[in-house]
């Protein structure tokens, strides 16, 4: 399963810092979300990479930036 | 920037939005003894269009786009849902978000069915006409699938009012010049200016309010000096916050994406609405409150919570410790069905999202009222009409749940699912 799979925050502003919530892998409706102005892309893969490889092995896993 | 994993906990495999709400739904038709022919037709949802479609992009490039609608349920009127635009959208959430709006308009007895719909990508990556081409072109792609007394999309995530607008004018665009204005409501949503609501951004907020009002009174509590935190501090938690401090209940911590303030002796809602516009949004550095700890906010001495921003806030280990005796869910899904037990078993009150945040859906249903009858509502008309239809249904749900001693959350599944299943018994199945 991926980590951030539907989840919202891939693509939310305030994902490196929010603090409503610590599990950013399943969020699909959230009042606070606004898209990022400089989403980088790039970056974002790299989390997600980095979680599911993570995920893979039953861990849950939460990501600081 | 570098990435920390700041911790690794075994934990079970996370269940999808689909199988979430099939679980609710599967728990409230064994509640009520479903007609198992209907829970076949309710089971499944009734179209699932999968449409790509190509946009010419800035640069010349052309680019192919997926979008989804699906249809869940019309048995009590055109199907309606939001319209989000997000690069993890997929067909089984879709269908998930579709279920569950098929059970909040039903609760809220509106004439509508349930649908959602969005586009899989990155609305960042688009400039603004981009982002046209891209939504007229999906407008277009679903044709006479959407429609004003079909299919009524709105907005969601990541589209808005200026979205809406632009498939309302796409959509009756494809239609003879006679026919183009008695189509307009075939989104909800829009500007003002173009067939929208006066009103529209308190609707969700408000009906939040007025949930907790009502069960205020049947409690025969007074909300005058009642303490309350608010986890969001968008649309629906400033103007549910707006609403409570107006019959004197007092703010005192608010949680937002930025950090956790708080004051004993309240939150001026008002300025700090205020505040937040001059401070990118944040509530962090309110003058006059302290700064807490984002993990301790539930646990804060309080007489009411609202979740008001996302799901699975409200967890097992968080229910044993909040001190409010009501939880009203602004937000969808804020409650884990474990945590809701502990609450139960702690005697405190859950007013369930699907009518506690139902005035958006209701505003929605006013909008396209509105533009079907071809009159022009002021606010405080349309407030008016949103207190009365969020009472009654408020009423049904708190009667229904202390007749039959359930709590609210059964309660409204059973009533949303037993009006549809009235539906199809008397229409019956065709041929």
């Amino acid at each position: 399963m991926k980590t951030l799979e539907n989840s919202l925050c891939a693509s939310c502003e305030h994902l490196a810092y929010c603090c409503l919530t610590n599990d950013k892998s399943s969020i699909w409706s959230c009042s606070e979300h606004e898209v990022s102005a400089d989403y980088d892309q790039e970056f974002q893969q790299k989390i997600i990479n980095e979680a599911n490889s993570l995920s893979a092995s039953g861990s849950k896993v939460e990501v600081l930036l | 920037m570098t990435l920390t994993k700041k911790k690794v906990v075994k934990e079970a495999p996370k269940q999808g939005m689909l199988q979430n709400v099939m679980k609710q739904f599967d728990a409230a038709s064994e509640l009520i003894n479903l007609n198992p022919n209907i829970k076949k037709i309710l089971s499944v949802t009734n179209n699932e269009l999968i449409i790509h479609f190509p946009v010419r992009m800035d640069n010349g490039d052309v680019e192919i786009f997926k979008g989804y609608r699906v249809q869940h349920n019309n048995a009590l009127g055109p199907y309606k849902g939001g319209l989000r635009y997000h690069p993890t959208i997929d067909i089984d959430s879709v269908k998930a978000l579709a279920m569950w709006m098929t059970w909040k308009t039903s609760l809220a007895g509106l004439p509508y069915g349930g649908a959602k719909g969005g586009i899989q990508m990155d609305p960042t990556k688009y400039s603004d006409s981009e982002l046209e081409r891209i939504t007229r072109r999906f407008t277009y792609a679903l044709g006479d699938n959407i429609g004003p007394e079909h299919d009524i999309p709105a907005p969601d995530v990541n589209t808005n009012a200026q979205t809406m607008a632009w498939i309302a004018d796409t959509y009756m665009s494809t239609k003879p010049p006679a026919e183009r204005s008695k189509n307009q409501h075939v989104v909800t949503g829009k500007p003002v200016g173009s067939g929208g609501l006066e009103g529209r951004d308190r609707a969700t907020g408000f009906g939040v309010f007025l949930t907790i009002k009502y069960w205020a009174e049947y409690k025969n509590i007074d909300l005058k000096d009642k303490t309350f935190i608010v986890q969001g501090f968008g649309n629906v938690g400033y103007w549910a916050s707006h609403f409570l401090q107006e019959v004197g209940a007092k703010l005192i911590g608010v949680q937002d994406a930025f950090g956790t303030i708080v004051n004993p002796n309240g939150l001026e809602v008002e300025s700090l609405f205020n505040y937040t516009t001059s401070n990118k949004g944040s509530v962090v550095g309110f003058p006059g409150s302290e700064a807490m700890d984002k993990d301790a906010f539930f646990e804060l001495e309080c007489d009411i919570c609202i979740p008001a921003a996302l799901g699975n806030q409200i967890t097992e280990d968080r229910a044993s410790k909040i001190k409010a005796f009501l939880i009203a869910e602004g937000a969808n899904g804020p409650t884990t069905v474990e945590a809701e037990k502990i609450l139960q078993e702690r005697g405190i009150d859950v007013i369930p999202d699907i009518l506690c945040n139902s005035g958006g859906v209701v505003g929605s249903y006013f909008e396209w009222l509105q533009n079907r009858n071809g009159e022009l509502w002021d606010l405080d008309e349309i407030m008016v009409k949103l207190e009365k239809r969020i009472k009654e249904v408020f009423k049904k749900v708190y009667e229904t749940s202390k007749l039959k001693n359930l709590d609210m959350r059964s309660t409204a599944y059973i009533i949303a699912i037993e009006r549809i299943e009235r539906a199809y018994i008397q229409r019956g199945i065709f041929p």
